[in-house]
């Protein structure tokens, strides 16, 4: 064998490991699968490998390996076979298979790829329709919300306004004042709730152009917008430092952020908050089943100390008029974070740190 | 669909603290048998297969979602979300080091630390890199693999095993241990030995281990030199045990060399 693969005898015991005497591709195969079978199960038969001469000529063998431990040390018994014209005998069987394979395979796709065009065009079909319906719905409901319901309320308020001035005026009992203040009260809520329902619910109109934005630049627009002393977010690492997209909301959603972890401060511990981006992959299908893809993908995280939300409810803070603290306010921040970010076909999650505090994750795709 | 049935998850140990143990390309997590027994007492042992590997429910495999290390590293964060898991200390051998760092990069909360075991973020040589192959040896892996595939229905059978040293590892190994599926594992070769992770390192913001060892021709020292060059938080431990498998061939330094790293870190109070 020596002979075959050009070596002296001196120039390889005690001075070349078997794995070198291997070719590249032999050697990955044999350290990573056949080594690995040989240490547990102290034998592999008939493996398949190819030598490499002095000169770089492949020597194929059929090799048989036992581990012993005889002399008190791991020996390994190897026994080889050339097996050049057998290799090129079942070489040829072997490509005449893999053609046949990949013929078969490729037959197999297209069958299968047109039987997945005709569902997905169905599919496509019934999507289309309900999205009309959807659609129809929606610009009903913003009519509802924006005018039908907002005129009673209206009224209700200037009725109750004429109501107190002619109780002021002619003095009927005091508790009446209060209760028309409380009715007043009520209804302005109920108004003020209206609006902020009917331009979450119209947000996807009223997107403005994708532009570029600095990141940093963006979350100095929003803590300087909140104008709380005590919001000082600091930015540890940007992967990225740019986003492409929607820059005034998304800077509402940094602001929405910050102003909420500063909502729920704990009082024992000064305000934290920690921004980082970084670019990383992930599976561009969210909504198709069993479809991969892993794209680019710009997450940006935002982390506090503050008192967070238990991690079973996860889910539910990003729900409409979902209140998790008594001193939550409309309950729709959160909700409105989540629509602009879906708008930009990201998504955004939420998850309670280990001894205290939250972090809100934001996954953009990233667009060169 | 059950995550722990696809990928053949296994839960061991006594303790709280959890270690995940990810095997690596050619094999599956019997290839830990030597390590774990001395984490049993102490930690909670999570241990799988990949699908395609092992004994993993291989009807679950996807062209699309493994035809990258991220699917790799899905399998792995959707085993901590099946198993609520949170602070894990996560044993990667070989491509499974790109893989936990990966999923390091994706959900860093989840992860205590990482423990690389001769990891490499790239194979083939780059200019500028020493990868250890070129294109041309990745070729052959390929058919060496098809070669060999052709006693395949042997190669399963089972066999009588000779293993006077080792008598506990009998019947079971025989069947299972790194029986691959053909074509999933050509696909592996793939993706593992041509993928290119080097831009990953630098976002690893998780405590790490690297382990070197000594003449490790799949990834040599060079490889390992430039893994503790990138990853921030790194230690590197220059193994004395050789080979690209010391969990097989030097358990007790290997089990020494992962007690060391942990023990500063006082997980068990």
């Amino acid at each position: 064998m020596l002979h075959h693969l050009e070596y002296e005898e001196k120039d390889v015991i005690g001075q070349i490991r078997f794995e070198e005497l291997l070719t590249g591709g032999s050697r990955i195969f044999y350290k990573t699968h056949f080594l690995p079978m040989l240490m547990m199960q102290g034998n592999v038969d008939e493996m398949f490998l190819s030598m490499s001469s002095k000169s770089g000529k492949e020597y194929p063998v059929l090799m048989n390996m036992v581990l012993t431990n005889d002399l008190g040390m791991p020996i390994v018994n190897a026994v080889g076979l050339h097996m050049a014209k057998r290799n090129k005998y079942e070489k040829g069987i072997l490509e005449a298979k893999q053609a046949a394979e990949k013929a078969l395979k490729e037959n197999d796709l297209l069958l299968k790829m047109k039987a997945e065009l005709e569902r997905h065009q169905k599919l496509l079909e019934q999507q289309l329709r309900e999205l009309k319906r959807i659609n129809q719905e929606h610009v009903d409901f913003n009519k509802v919300l924006s005018h039908d319901m907002q005129e009673p309320l209206r009224k209700i308020q200037l009725f109750a306004g004429l109501l107190e001035g002619k109780t002021v005026k002619e003095g009927v009992g005091k508790e009446f004042g209060s209760y028309l203040k409380k009715l007043q009260g009520l209804s302005e809520y109920s108004r003020d709730l209206l609006m902020r329902l009917q331009r979450y619910h119209s947000l996807e109109n009223r997107m403005n152009e994708f532009t570029i934005g600095n990141l940093e630049e963006m979350t100095h627009a929003a803590t300087s917008k909140l104008n709380i002393p005590e919001i000082q977010p600091v930015l540890t690492h940007l992967g990225v430092k740019e986003v492409r997209g929607d820059i005034p909301r998304l800077t509402w959603v940094l602001r929405e952020l910050l102003s909420n972890a500063y909502q729920f401060r704990t009082e024992d511990k000064p305000l934290h908050i920690e921004i980082s981006s970084d670019l990383i992959k992930d599976n561009y299908y969210k909504a198709v089943q069993d479809a991969y893809r892993y794209t680019d993908f710009i997450q940006i995280r935002i982390k506090d100390n503050s008192k967070g939300f238990p991690n079973s409810d996860q889910d539910k803070i990003f729900g409409l008029l979902q209140k998790f603290h008594v001193e939550s306010g409309t309950g729709l921040g959160l909700a409105y974070c989540k629509k602009i970010v879906e708008l930009h076909y990201g998504h955004i999650l939420s998850k309670a740190i280990v001894g205290g505090g939250s972090q809100f994750t934001i996954l953009l795709p990233y667009i060169p | 669909m059950d995550v722990l049935k696809r990928n053949n998850v296994n839960v061991i140990g006594k303790g709280t603290q959890v270690i995940m143990f990810a095997h690596g390309f050619g094999c599956d997590q019997v290839m830990w048998r030597f390590i774990t027994p001395a984490f049993e007492a102490d930690f909670r042992l999570v241990l799988f297969d990949y699908v395609g590997c092992g004994n993993s429910d291989t009807a679950q495999y996807n062209e699309d979602r493994y035809g990258s290390l991220q699917g790799y590293a899905q399998d792995v964060l959707e085993i901590c979300d099946a198993l609520n898991l949170e602070n894990v200390i996560f044993v990667g051998h070989s491509v499974s080091s790109m893989i936990g760092v990966i999923a390091s990069i994706q959900q860093p909360e989840l992860f205590r630390s990482l423990i690389l075991v001769c990891p490499s973020p790239c194979y083939i040589n780059k200019p500028g890199y020493t990868g250890g192959f070129e294109e041309k040896d990745l070729k052959e892996l390929m058919e060496v693999m098809e070669n060999n595939y052709v006693g395949w229905a042997s190669f399963l059978a089972p066999v009588v095993m000779k293993n006077t040293e080792r008598p506990e590892l009998t019947q079971e190994l025989e069947k299972s241990f790194c029986s691959m599926d053909k074509e999933i594992t050509g696909n592996f070769a793939k993706v593992t030995f041509f993928s290119d992770n080097r831009e990953d390192l630098p976002k690893v913001n998780v405590p790490s281990l690297i382990l070197q060892c000594t003449k490790d021709d799949i990834a040599s020292d060079k490889v390992g030199d430039f893994v503790h060059d990138k990853l921030r938080k790194s230690v590197m431990y220059h193994m004395k045990a050789t080979g690209h498998c010391p969990h097989m061939s030097h358990p007790a330094e290997t089990i020494k060399c992962i007690q060391q790293f942990l023990q500063p870190e006082d997980i068990l109070t």
